[in-house]
């Protein structure tokens, strides 16, 4: 066999020391593992391929090709203690070392993988440690789980392939330094695109299923196999999905739309149909919407949007948009159908319907408001049938009361009222009923005070409908 | 032959058939209130000491008496409770024949004693229409409502938009008008029970709506309206509104107007600007002017209201590593000289508004904290909220809150304290939505000897389940 040159191994037998210490037992050492004193048969077993036949030729029945009978017949019980030995049993792995072509092949020898550091004896042994690997297949590599100098598929099968590995040694994978960078979660799937096979490693397709609602879209995905283990192992685990640095970014809500045009799939990991329908509820929804996934059952809820994120509203829609929305509204600039459906006016426009519009105790304390009509209470408000029942019920308006000891802060309420009234002339319908004034304000009976202003044009109205003119100027039959 | 039509049939099927599908909702909440009205007091003019319209009695409190008859106040009356439930179905279904659409929501409301409002309208339909849209056109038939310049409105006929010559839409419709707000004619118990002069007749609606778009810039609308009574003697209302709007980089400006016809009046005119600024701010700016519109089966509008003007200034700051957005801002408006009364009573004749808000978010946790300072002709309050919570997303949140104010007005003594806490949440499991809530407020009074101080709880309680899927597509043909 090749000997190696002399430098490198002393050089390997380092790299050995620090990473056998780093990876953690990674491999352990055949004495620690398989508890065959190597070292105390040196004399009796003068070759290595005396009980590993089958090594050079790849054959894994006789990697280990002496027989437990073989030890019986020095280990017979009378000359040496019989041993319990049941035979070699080829351990679980997910290592893809191929024998041959390092021994038969590149005519290494046995002991430059598995001789223990400047050990003098002869089979002074251990398992082959990664380092040794690493020496000849990543020698810039800082350690085992350095992914950017080393490709893992070189010396592993794909994980789905080690059929013999349980979820606990899975479970027990070391994770790669470079998957606890703050941006791993965004750059991995560069990675994945490229090296897919490093990451089949360690991942199978129930890996990427646990975050990516599009799993089934994405080529690095799709060519993983699926595995029960891992299946096991994700099951319950939430999903992660950070928000990445462009959704904080000025005027995100804005230009949004056009990045899940130009790239949906960049969209699709993270977001479905549902997440969107967050804001996009109306019945004009873009339909870039509907090239992102649906979310399936037992599959993940992706990001869950639980209202529009401060600043994260179309310009112009401040915190009380809600209040003054009506001209916008009436433009449909932006197309509000994008974000809102028809049927969601209804909510609050309807009136007695939907709590949440105003904020929390506002029937005790709405008179200012309503004084303003910042939002004009009419719009959702019967004066009549909502307003006016209401005050009614509540005392504030008694009908045909004489007198005006409700107003009792106004002295001389009669000489006031007429200025309140102008200004205030909703607010008296709230509570009054046109009969109320018609006893003063009636030409037909009363005191007949007109009430009508100096800009009045009665004969505008009347041309258009003498309906009102009728209810003081004129006896209608059936009317009072 | 017959199998050759047979087989044309067969083959253009597929063509005019859509996919099938309903969604429904149905829903129950139930309110509980307790309340403490006012009721009406008096004793005989001869027992209060004084003189004069206005007295007082022995523990101050301010009462009106009328001469030979009685003085008169309003103590508090009774502590009562209250309850109201609503049910409501809403069903959307598509029958599976291309763009045709059938959508109704019906409410039921039972309320306690009549108190709630409208609690006497015992089933209503919000709407309750038939749809068939194609993509040039759409055409409604049935109770449906319209939002546009003049507001909201619903009537029972049809309507139909034409789509043809987009940007430019044109939607007509007309049928019988409903009392705005209402959901039933005109001449239902709900207006004649609320007032002597109720109309008497229905009312007809016609009306125009007309959109146009350039690009994803600007929009322009207009909406012409007429409603006439059934036997077309009479007007109720006839009014135009128009708006333009454009919009640049996120800047945006908005012109609006509505006009009474009738009385030849702008109820509601409005100028309004907003951007974006550098460093997270952006603010806005409006002008507005605002004269309450009455319809002319009332003699209110003849009564000559004023209108006021308005200037309003927004400032917003938003910074993303806090999740926080502030806003604050303020108005001030003057109405027009009332041409009434006598100019020593001194009434107010302008008003103002203050608000600053602050709303944090992050991670389903949220925080609302709000100010409000208002003034004007009428009443003032002053007054905050604070509301924080959790929002699971998936419809589930909880969230606790706590107010705080002080009202007067300015033509009652006296002033009104509030503070309260509470609680409300939601929890969706499947396609069933429970929501629930509590609130306890103490109301003190100050200035109204006889009106006693007193803790109001409340309460609410809905479900709500949706069952169906939408065909695929949304729902009808766009």
């Amino acid at each position: 066999m090749r000997r190696p040159d002399r430098r490198a191994t002393l050089r390997g037998a380092g790299i050995v020391a620090v990473l056998a210490a780093v990876s953690g037992g990674w491999l352990l050492s055949f004495s620690a593992q398989d508890g065959f004193p190597h070292e105390t048969h040196a004399r009796l077993f003068p070759t290595c391929a005396g009980c590993h036949a089958g090594i050079a030729a790849g054959d894994t029945a006789t990697f280990v090709s002496i027989t437990p009978e073989e030890c019986a017949g020095c280990h017979d019980g009378a000359e040496l203690p019989p041993v319990e030995w049941q035979g070699f049993q080829r351990p679980a792995s997910n290592l893809a070392f191929p024998h041959p072509t390092h021994v038969a092949v590149l005519e290494m020898d046995c002991v430059i993988c598995h001789n223990l550091p400047d050990a003098p004896l002869r089979m002074a042994v251990q398992r082959a440690v990664v380092g040794a690997c690493l020496e000849c297949h990543a020698s810039d590599a800082e350690g085992h789980l350095d992914l950017a100098a080393i490709d893992c598929a070189t010396c592993h099968v794909p994980l789905t392939q080690a059929a013999g590995l349980s979820s606990e040694r899975i479970a027990g994978f070391p994770r790669p330094p470079n998957h606890e960078l703050a941006d791993f979660l965004f750059t991995h799937g560069e990675t994945a695109a490229t090296q897919g096979a490093d990451c089949s490693v360690c991942h199978a397709r129930d890996s990427c299923e646990r975050c990516h609602l599009n799993s089934d879209r994405l080529q690095p995905i799709t060519a993983l196999a699926a595995d029960a283990r891992i299946a096991q192992l994700v099951a319950g685990r939430p999903g992660e999905w950070p928000e990445p640095d462009s959704h904080a970014q000025e005027n995100w809500v804005g230009v949004h739309g056009a990045n899940a045009r130009a790239e949906i799939e960049g969209c699709a990991s993270c977001h479905s149909q549902q997440s969107c329908a967050t804001c996009h509820g109306g019945d004009d929804r873009p339909a870039v919407i509907a090239r992102l996934p649906q979310t399936r059952p037992g599959g993940p809820a992706g990001v869950v949007l639980t209202g529009a994120a401060p600043g994260g509203r179309p310009a112009g829609h401040t915190l009380d948009f809600v209040l003054n929305h009506g001209t916008a509204a009436a433009l449909a600039m932006p197309n509000c159908s994008t974000c809102h459906a028809e049927r969601q006016c209804l909510e609050c426009h309807e009136g007695a319907g939907r709590p949440g519009f105003h904020p929390v105790d506002f029937v005790a304390r709405h008179s200012a408001e309503a004084y303003a009509q910042e939002a004009e209470c009419a719009a959702c408000h019967s004066r009549e049938g909502f307003c006016r029942d209401c005050h009614t019920a509540v005392g504030l308006n008694v009908v045909r009361a004489t007198g005006s000891a409700y107003h009792d802060a106004v002295p001389d309420w009669l000489i006031a009222h007429p200025a309140a009234a102008r200004q205030d002339l909703e607010a008296c319908t709230t509570c009054h009923q046109q009969s109320s004034c018609l006893r003063c304000h009636s030409a037909k009976a009363g005191f007949r005070i007109s009430p009508h202003g100096p800009g009045f044009d009665p004969g505008r109205v009347a041309d258009r409908s003498t309906m009102s003119c009728a209810i003081c100027h004129f006896d209608v039959p059936g009317r009072p | 032959m017959r199998a050759v039509i047979g087989a044309a049939l067969l083959l253009a099927w597929p063509a005019v058939l859509a996919a099938q599908g309903y969604t429904a909702e149905v829903s129950v909440s139930s309110s509980w209130v307790e309340l403490r009205g006012l009721v009406r007091d008096s004793l005989p003019e001869a027992a209060v000491p004084g003189e004069g319209t206005v007295r007082r009695l022995e523990d101050g409190t301010v009462v009106t008496c009328i001469a030979g008859a009685f003085c008169h106040w309003y103590p508090s009356g009774p502590e009562e409770s209250v309850s109201l439930v609503t049910q409501d179905l809403r069903i959307s279904a598509w029958p599976g024949i291309r763009g045709v659409a059938a959508h109704a929501h019906l409410r039921g409301r039972y309320g306690s004693d009549g108190f709630w409002p409208r609690s006497d309208q015992e089933i209503e339909a919000l709407y309750a229409y038939v749809s068939w849209e194609r993509s040039d056109f759409r055409v409604r038939a049935g109770r449906q409502f319209r939002t546009n310049g003049l507001g909201y409105y619903n009537f029972d006929g049809a309507s139909v938009l034409w789509r043809g010559l987009e940007p430019l839409r044109i939607d007509v419709y007309g049928g019988w008008s409903l009392a705005r707000n209402l959901n039933a004619p005109r001449t239902g118990s709900l207006l004649e029970s609320a007032d002597e002069f109720a109309p008497d007749d229905r009312g007809l609606l016609v009306g125009v709506d007309v959109t146009g778009r350039w690009r994803n810039v600007a929009t322009g609308t207009f909406t012409y309206q007429r409603e006439i009574r059934g036997d077309e003697l009479a007007l109720y209302s006839e009014r135009v509104a128009g708006g333009i709007g454009a919009r640049w980089h996120q800047a945006s400006v908005e012109v609006s107007a509505d006009y009474d016809l009738a009385f030849g009046e702008i109820n509601e005119a409005s100028a309004r600007i907003a951007s974006p600024l550098p460093a997270g701010f952006d603010a806005g700016a409006q002008v507005r002017r605002y004269q309450p519109h009455f319809e002319l089966w009332t003699i209110w509008g003849a009564f000559s209201p004023v209108g006021f003007d308005e200037t309003r200034l927004w400032l917003g700051w938003r910074y993303p590593r806090l999740h926080l957005r502030l806003e604050g801002g303020g108005a001030w408006r003057r109405y027009e000289d009332a041409d009434a009364g006598a100019d020593f009573v001194g009434l107010e004749d302008d008003g103002w508004r203050a608000f600053g808000r602050a709303r944090w978010e992050r991670s389903g946790w949220f925080a609302d904290l709000g100010y409000r300072a208002e003034e004007g002709s009428g009443a003032a309050r002053y007054g905050g909220d604070l509301r924080a919570g959790r929002d699971f997303g998936a419809g589930r949140w909880v969230a606790a809150h706590a107010t705080s104010s002080q009202s007067f007005s300015e033509f009652r003594l006296g002033e009104q304290l509030t503070a309260g806490v509470g609680i409300d949440g939601a929890f969706r499991l499947g396609e069933l939505t429970l929501t629930g809530g509590w609130a306890r407020y103490g109301l003190s009074y100050e200035g109204q000897p006889r009106v006693e101080d007193w803790i109001q709880h409340r309460a609410h309680l809905g479900v709500r389940y949706r069952l169906g899927t939408e065909p695929a597509g949304g729902g009808g043909a766009r």
